[in-house]
């Protein structure tokens, strides 16, 4: 089976045109395009033998309204020679992934990096409330606007706690990314996969993105170390400019915890943490606005 | 503030009562191993008309456990089966039975049923789960607890700690009543790790923002107040102060087989059999091991007062009443508005008892198995422990515990 080429993916979708490719894969596509009514926008298409993901994430953002998430404007089918496709047309937004900054660089500026932080601990918040977890979050997932806003993507993977799982109980790794996935997730031990999976993976983006290091990846021989040191190795202690009581080295160490007891119990918990450490780091002020 | 609840034990109605008169109030962990149902309910109204709460600890910790006053009650199964928890009538009836003796003992809150296992395996927590999921549909009148028995063995392994913490959270209860078993025995904990756990998994529970009461301790114990516990429990006998399955087991009055007197010395931690406050006489420095008198004993004020030791009306009841003062006083002082406060008030009580025990051993003065002195360090490196492993955690939310 094929995916729709573009002529016939511009001629299926109403108002749609300038299509410009940004990733393939073997059952997926993902392009930017331009939509006379939603102006700038992302177009993503997959099979509709796998559309199971692509509806999940439908579900997950359209039914809910997030302030870092791009949304979903529109979504449908393309059948093309007895062939379906599901597509999602979504909002574009114009930046950079965190993983292109952090290409050749040794951690991005203290008050970028909190930044980031911030924003995907607000972002986690409203996951809780909507009983998501996003479980992929990771540089390659996350765009920083002109504005400096940053926003979270690709709820592929996301799974509502409330409702059945994509993923096969049996299976002894869960779908993940290696380095970025909490050990519970690894393991697939759905009975402890709840929003503090996210947060040690907001843990480990903010530890690359102010070390300019990654804690597991960095040095490793090969994906099982990778494993072994996300699920037993703590890492090297962070040393910050202007932490001066250790308090925000601290609290990323806390949220990276190989214990799921070790974390904050919620996303909300975490959020009132930082809010708390912030104020003890010297030399940069961050504002709500910012 | 952590509280001292008391750990009720062999004979110890009337010291209960003259102890909640004397705080004004207090709760005690009434034991249906030591009472018979009649008694039960007559300990209990007397505590209550005292001005105290009650609890039934529902010592199902083995449900075969065959002690004939534990067999009396009409909750504790006579032949107990599996079927009693898996089958959802049986364990209906059951938990209702166990509504009679708390509404007849009129408690302020439920202790549910929590069995003893050497590990925490899936049956374990499956029988757990379905216990607490029934609770919550039939015993609704008042706050309950989960009993959570934990094995030596399970206090010794980091990764069973987890699993209970996992599931635990889960449960719809209001807190948790943990007991957990001494390594070999033993009265004071020698095996660092074994603090180290229980205090992390105490601090874990704690985290979930629910009541957690800890039964069965002695003062080694005082350092709960760093996982911010609501309260310990403690009473007369050492079966009462520290847990072992084999009470249960146990005829009523045969193990309490060695009645010696002891002094407990709030300063050195440590208590000491009269013989060795004869010989502290003798050496003139017996009132160094005089409690405090803020912390409000004067059960024991006839050693201080010139005779020898002795010779003095000093006996096992004043010596009970002495200890469970003293610990009171401690206990409700040891939790301070910080973790940190907190934690460096743990060291610093640390500190006294090891110089103390050290200015005390010059002049020969021991507590022989209730010597502190072996254990100083144990309580150091499990408070370490928590301060490395849950410090942030517990400084972040020690004001929302």
């Amino acid at each position: 089976m094929d995916l729709p080429d573009e002529a016939t993916i511009c001629a299926a979708i109403p108002g749609l045109s300038s299509l410009a490719l940004i990733a393939r894969g073997g059952q997926k596509v993902v392009y930017r395009a331009t939509h006379e009514v939603f102006g700038d926008v992302v177009l993503k298409l997959i099979l509709a033998d796998n559309d199971d993901r692509l509806r999940r994430e439908i579900e997950a953002v359209s039914e809910n309204r997030f302030s870092n998430v791009p949304a979903i404007y529109h979504t449908g089918r393309i059948s093309q020679a007895g062939q379906g496709s599901v597509y999602l047309i979504e909002q574009y937004i114009d930046g950079d992934t965190l993983r292109s900054m952090l290409v050749g660089c040794q951690g991005l500026p203290l008050l970028t990096a909190l930044r980031v932080l911030r924003d995907l601990l607000r972002t986690a918040v409203e996951l809780e409330r909507c009983r998501l977890v996003h479980r992929d979050i990771k540089p390659e997932n996350i765009i920083i606007d002109g504005a400096g806003k940053v926003w979270l993507l690709d709820f592929g993977i996301a799974r509502h706690l409330d409702k059945a799982s994509i993923t096969a109980t049996v299976q002894a790794f869960g779908p993940a990314t290696l380095g970025y996935a909490a050990p519970e997730q690894l393991r697939n031990l759905k009975r402890q996969i709840d929003i503090r999976a996210d947060l040690f993976s907001i843990g480990v983006v903010a530890y690359e993105t102010i070390a300019g290091r990654h804690p597991f990846i960095a040095g490793a021989r090969d994906r099982f170390e990778v494993i072994q040191r996300t699920e037993s190795v703590e890492p090297p202690r962070l040393t910050i400019p202007g932490d001066s009581r250790g308090l925000l080295a601290c609290f990323v160490h806390q949220l990276m915890a190989k214990q799921v007891s070790r974390r904050p119990a919620t996303a909300q918990q975490a959020m009132e943490w930082f809010a708390a450490v912030l104020p003890t780091v010297q030399g940069v002020q961050l504002t709500e606005t910012q | 503030m952590m509280d001292l609840y008391l750990q009720f034990g062999y004979h110890m109605k009337s010291l209960c009562i003259e102890l909640i008169e004397r705080w004004g109030g207090g709760t005690v962990i009434l034991s249906p191993r030591d009472l018979n149902p009649d008694q039960l309910r007559r300990a209990a109204k007397e505590v209550v008309d005292a001005g105290g709460n009650t609890h039934v600890d529902p010592q199902l910790y083995d449900p075969r456990a065959d002690h004939k006053t534990l067999q009396s009650h009409e909750y504790f199964p006579k032949a107990y089966s599996t079927d009693m928890v898996t089958d959802g009538a049986s364990l209906r009836r059951w938990l209702q039975s166990l509504q009679r003796l708390n509404d007849s003992a009129r408690t302020s809150s439920y202790i549910l049923p929590g069995r003893y296992g050497s590990q925490i395996t899936a049956d374990w927590l499956a029988y757990h789960d379905r216990i607490v999921d029934e609770a919550a549909a039939i015993l609704r009148d008042k706050p309950r607890l989960a009993t959570i028995c934990l094995s030596e063995e399970t206090l010794r392994s980091e990764e069973q700690v987890e699993d209970i913490l996992a599931a635990a959270e889960e449960w719809d209860v209001a807190g948790y009543y943990v007991v957990a078993e001494h390594p070999r025995g033993k009265y004071l904990v020698d095996h660092p790790a074994w603090l180290a756990n229980l205090l992390f998994l105490c601090s874990g529970l704690k985290l979930h923002e629910r009541q957690v009461v800890v039964g069965y301790c002695n003062h080694q114990m005082l350092c709960l107040a760093a996982a911010h516990v609501d309260a310990i429990a403690s009473g007369s006998w050492i079966n009462v102060r520290s847990f072992s399955t084999r009470r249960f087991n146990q005829p009523a009055v045969s193990d309490i087989s060695q009645r010696a007197v002891w002094y407990y010395c709030p300063q050195a931690l440590s208590e000491y059999k009269i013989a060795f406050l004869d010989f502290a006489a003798q050496r003139g420095i017996l009132e160094y091991i005089m409690a405090d008198p803020d912390l409000g004993s004067d059960y024991a004020g006839v050693l201080f007062a010139g005779a020898l030791p002795s010779s003095t009306a000093y006996d096992e009841g004043l010596s009970f009443r002495h200890y469970l003062q003293c610990l009171r006083a401690q206990t409700c002082a040891t939790v301070r508005s910080s973790f940190r406060e907190t934690l460096d008030a743990q060291y610093r009580m640390l500190e006294t008892a090891e110089q103390t025990l050290m200015f005390l051993r010059e002049y020969g003065i021991r507590g022989q198995d209730r010597d502190f002195a072996d254990v100083v360090d144990v309580n150091r490196a499990a408070l370490n422990y928590l301060e490395e492993s849950r410090g942030f955690q517990l400084s972040m939310q020690w004001e929302h515990l």
